[in-house]
C-alpha cells in the first residue's frame, strides 16, 4: 500500500488551503506547487473533488474567468472561514505530527 | 471537448449539476489537461468514479418531500384540512402549538381527506380510531380536545386520487375565520377586563392590612378560573363525544 497516498488523503485539504494563503490560484497551479514542495504528483481526480467540497463548505470561493485562447479557468481564493479552519486544523495537525515524531524518536527514528 | 469531458458532462447533468457550473468546471478540467499534458482518463480516473467524487451521493438523493407547517382555528379546521388534502398535503402530526405538519410526496402525490372530532382524552381517541378504522381513517394528531383523522383519497376515488399537477402551496399559513376571531376576541376581552380589574383593585388595597391576603386570593382565583375553563372544555368535549357515540 502506498503510505504517502493515505497520509496525503488526510491532510490534502489543509495543504490546499495553505497554498491559497498567499493569494488566488487555480487547480493545476495548486497541484504543481504541492508537487514542487515534495508531496508528489497530485492528480486532478484527487484534487478537484477536494476543491469542490471546500467550495461547498464555504472554505474557498471560486471565480470562473474566460481566456481569449483555450478553455477558461476557475480561480480559487481563501475565505475568512477557510482561514479559520486552516488555523485550527493546521494547529491540530502540527500537534499530531509532534506526537508521531515523539513516538518515532522513542523507537530510535530521528 | 474530448470524449472524456463530454462523458463527464453527461454524468454531471444526470447528477443534477446546473449547466453553468458544469461548463465552468469542464473548462477548468480541459485547461488542467492541456497544461499537464496527461490524458484525461489518466489525470482524473474513470469517468463514473470522478463524477461520483465531484458530486457525492448525498447531493444526488431523491428530493425531500415538500413540508408545510400551517394552522387553522377549530371552526375553519375541517374545511381547510380538506382543501389542503385535495392539493395532496398529508398531515403527519399536529405539533404542540396545534399546527399541522404536512408533507406532499414529490412524485405521484395523491389527495387526502380529513375529519376533525371532539375527543376529551386518550381512551376516547382510541375508541374513536377503532370506530373509524373500517372507513379507512387513521389518526394523524390531536391538540387539546380536538382529534384529527386522515384517509387517502384513493379509498373513495381509487386511482383518480393521484394528482398529475399538484398546485403550488399558497402563501397563507394561518387560517383564522370570523367565528374563530370572535371566540379569541371574547376570550381576550374577558381576560383583559378581569386582569385589569383585579390589578386595579389590588393597587387600591396595597396599602391596607389585607394586601397580602388579597394577592393570595387573586392567585387562587386565577388557578380556580383556569381549572374551571379547562373543566368546562373537557366536560363539553365529553358531552359531544357521548352524543357522537349515540349517533
Amino acid at each position: 500500500m502506498d503510505r504517502r497516498a493515505s497520509w496525503l488523503k488526510g491532510v490534502l485539504d489543509l495543504l490546499v488551503l495553505a497554498s491559497l494563503t498567499e493569494g488566488e490560484s487555480y487547480g493545476y497551479a495548486i497541484a504543481k506547487r504541492l508537487d514542487d514542495a515534495g508531496l508528489g504528483r497530485i492528480r486532478g481526480g484527487t484534487l478537484y473533488p477536494v476543491l469542490n467540497r471546500m467550495e461547498e463548505a464555504g472554505l474557498v470561493a471560486a471565480e470562473y474567468r474566460a481566456v481569449e485562447k483555450g478553455p477558461g479557468r476557475r480561480y480559487y481564493v481563501l475565505t475568512d472561514e477557510g482561514r479559520t479552519v486552516l488555523a485550527e486544523q493546521g494547529r491540530a495537525w502540527t500537534e499530531f505530527d509532534a506526537s508521531v515524531r515523539s513516538v518515532l524518536a522513542e523507537g530510535g527514528i530521528r | 471537448m474530448s470524449d472524456y469531458l463530454d462523458g463527464l458532462a453527461a454524468r454531471l447533468a444526470e447528477r443534477g449539476v446546473d449547466a453553468e457550473r458544469s461548463r465552468a468546471l469542464l473548462d477548468d478540467l480541459a485547461a488542467h489537461t492541456a497544461e499537464s499534458g496527461a490524458a484525461p482518463e489518466e489525470e482524473f480516473g474513470p469517468i463514473e468514479e470522478f463524477a461520483a467524487a465531484l458530486v457525492p451521493e448525498e447531493e444526488t438523493r431523491e428530493p425531500e418531500p415538500d413540508v408545510l407547517l400551517w394552522s387553522a382555528d377549530a371552526f375553519e379546521g375541517p374545511a381547510r384540512l380538506n382543501e389542503m388534502g385535495a392539493q395532496g398535503w398529508e398531515v403527519e402530526r399536529v405539533d404542540r402549538l396545534g399546527r399541522f405538519v404536512s408533507r406532499r410526496a414529490p412524485e405521484h402525490p395523491q389527495t387526502w381527506e380529513y375529519r376533525q372530532e371532539l375527543s376529551p382524552g386518550r381512551g376516547d381517541r382510541e375508541r374513536l380510531a377503532e370506530r373509524l378504522a373500517p372507513g379507512g381513517w387513521e389518526p394523524c394528531g390531536h391538540w387539546s380536545v380536538l382529534a384529527y383523522f386522515k384517509r387517502p383519497g384513493s379509498v373513495t376515488a381509487g386511482p383518480a386520487a393521484e394528482l398529475s399537477a399538484p398546485p403550488a402551496p399558497g402563501r397563507r399559513r394561518y387560517f383564522l375565520g370570523a367565528r374563530g376571531a370572535v371566540a379569541i376576541g371574547v376570550c381576550l376581552v374577558v381576560a383583559v377586563v378581569a386582569g385589569t380589574w383585579s390589578v386595579l383593585r389590588m393597587v387600591d388595597g396595597a396599602g391596607e392590612a389585607e394586601g397580602p391576603a388579597e394577592w393570595a386570593g387573586t392567585a387562587v382565583g386565577f388557578v380556580f378560573g383556569a381549572l374551571l375553563v379547562l373543566g368546562l372544555s373537557w366536560g363539553a368535549a365529553r358531552l359531544a363525544a357521548a352524543r357522537r357515540d349515540r349517533n
